[in-house]
């Protein structure tokens, strides 16, 4: 326990002293901010570009912009959310691999599979904290200007998308501590991502995979019911205590 | 008592064969020279002796505990030095040695100081709190005896820890592995003879993948003594004034003579007749194998 708490601490100590943890926080601050702002701002730019689309003949009828218009926003922009955290955190095992610093720590007997277990801890908890941090700052501000802004089905639909987040990264975690280039393992992850996204178009399968966890926004609209969702959710949570337990297992059989 | 036993490994890589059927022992209390030229395997050696890399054949002890590969439990009895150590340069020196003796189980109370002995031992006690990332090859290698040490192991593997540092940096070290000489046992690998002759007291040398020569260091030497002396002039007229009075003898240079197979009295009798020849050599001495040429003797065959 001690071990894996130093450990941890050292995971930690990196995020912050690499700035890494700052990069996060005002990257995910700025999508956090980005969505209330822009559909508080689309009536006025459109009524900026009013008279210019009025001359070619465009007339814009009353645009009435709603909570539901930055959530729209919010699920939109969750692509990006995952495709930086990957790439953040694709080189966290080739970078010790590749450069040696493992090799004084393995030597003093501490476990390879606590050096993984610290290693998935800190990425999992990088990854909560800034999604976290970006769906508040959306809920709060979207509170701000249109008062309730905690939709039905809102709940749902940002756990789904937070666990889509865990299943991607444990997946990565399991290339990459297996891998020695972090560049494979983001790949490798796109892979199984196209994949899983290739095989839903299937719709017997649909709700039972992973992508489907990026469609939360159908819960607030209607378009979906909580029984279309819930089985993704399941099977990514399973996917990701196996993602993880490969990742432990990946760095053990690791030629150093 | 033997610290560390190797039986039989092997290794190869790919079509190589870097190991074959290696034994070697490390008594305790002993400074190890582990010598063998560039590509040896002695990185190689060091690792499956960790358990970082697997061996394809043979058996490796430490403190009689079976070293299994991936396993980590061995470790520790040891501290390990890499030949060019890497640490996390947002840490600073103590912050280092927190984490590795914690995690080497050094009780907390325990670790400050141990880290500050460890710190003024290897002379980084003013660089304590400058971040890593900033270190000289040198500070870095003396940084990497102190994490090694932290834990207090019975057995210090240093993988060439000379060879990249200038005259002054390869004399730190020399000195640091004196001073603990009364601690722990190391085994130390290098290819630079003239280190091994400052320190080592047992040296084992690693040629085509399996031991070539190894023993207490004196015993090698006398093992491989060559008999003979050899007179050297200031000018080359002396040293053929002397071939012609006293046979037997062949030119190494044209002012220095070899007697290669001459005892130690006919050494006597070559200085009396010197003096009584009047002829002043610039030296004359037993001859005495050197390690370079016990190595190029070794590798030869």
């Amino acid at each position: 326990m001690r071990q894996l708490s130093l450990l941890l601490r050292k995971e930690l100590l990196e995020l912050v002293r690499t700035r890494k943890a700052m990069v996060l926080l005002i990257v995910f601050g700025i999508f956090g901010i980005m969505n209330p702002a822009l559909a508080k701002l689309t009536p006025w730019m459109l009524s900026l570009m009013g008279e210019s689309l009025a001359d070619q003949g465009i007339t814009i009828g009353a645009i009435s912009v709603t909570a539901l218009t930055a959530w729209t926003q919010y699920f939109k922009n969750l692509m990006m959310e995952y495709i930086l955290i990957l790439a953040m955190f694709s080189g966290v095992f080739a970078q010790e691999y590749q450069s040696g610093t493992l090799i004084n720590l393995l030597s003093k007997g501490v476990s390879r599979g606590r050096v993984a277990a610290s290693k998935l801890l800190a990425v999992l908890l990088g990854w909560s904290v800034s999604y976290w941090f970006a769906f508040g700052i959306t809920l709060g501000y979207s509170a701000y200007f249109w008062g309730d802004a905690l939709l039905p089905g809102i709940w749902l639909a940002a756990v789904g998308a937070y666990v889509l987040g865990v299943w991607l990264l444990t997946l990565e975690l399991a290339f990459a501590s297996a891998l020695s280039s972090g560049m494979y393992a983001l790949l490798l992850t796109g892979g199984v991502y196209a994949l899983f996204f290739a095989l839903g178009m299937l719709p017997q399968l649909t709700r039972f995979l992973p992508p489907r966890l990026g469609d939360g926004l159908m819960l607030l609209t209607g378009d979906m019911t909580a029984a279309d969702f819930l089985p993704a959710l399941w099977l990514a949570l399973a996917l990701s205590l196996v993602q993880s337990a490969l990742c432990l297992a990946g760095i053990r059989k690791k030629q150093l | 008592m033997d610290v560390l036993e190797l039986t039989g490994v092997t290794k190869h890589f790919g079509e190589r064969e870097v190991l074959k059927d290696l034994s070697l022992r490390v008594p305790e209390g002993a400074i190890y020279g582990f010598i063998g030229e560039n590509g040896a395997g002695k990185t190689t050696t060091m690792k499956i002796i960790l358990g970082l890399l697997a061996a394809d054949g043979g058996e490796v002890r430490i403190c009689g505990e079976k070293v299994s590969y991936g396993g980590t439990r061995t470790n520790r009895f040891v501290g390990y030095l890499p030949d060019v150590p890497e640490f996390y340069g947002y840490l600073n020196p103590r912050e280092y040695l927190a984490l590795c003796g914690g995690l080497a189980g050094v009780a907390p109370d325990a670790l400050r100081p141990r880290a500050e002995e460890l710190l003024a031992l290897v002379g980084l006690t003013g660089s304590a709190s400058r971040r890593i990332g900033g270190f000289s090859r040198g500070m870095k290698q003396r940084l990497g005896i102190a994490q090694a040490l932290i834990h207090r192991p019975k057995l210090l593997i240093c993988d060439e820890p000379t060879s990249a540092l200038d005259p002054a940096g390869r004399k730190d070290i020399i000195d640091i592995l004196r001073a603990i000489r009364s601690e722990t046992t190391v085994l130390f690998s290098t290819h630079i003879l003239p280190d091994i002759e400052r320190v080592c007291d047992q040296i084992g040398l690693l040629h085509g993948g399996r031991l070539a020569l190894s023993g207490r260091l004196e015993e090698v030497r006398a093992m491989h003594a060559k008999s003979g002396f050899v007179v050297e002039f200031a000018e080359e007229g002396e040293a053929a004034t002397f071939l012609s009075a006293r046979a037997g003898g062949v030119f190494d240079t044209p002012a220095r003579l070899i007697y290669p197979t001459a005892t130690r009295v006919d050494m006597l009798s070559a200085m009396s007749q010197l003096g009584s020849m009047g002829l002043c050599p610039l030296k004359i001495e037993q001859r005495e194998p050197s390690l370079e040429s016990l190595f190029m003797e070794a590798a030869a065959e």
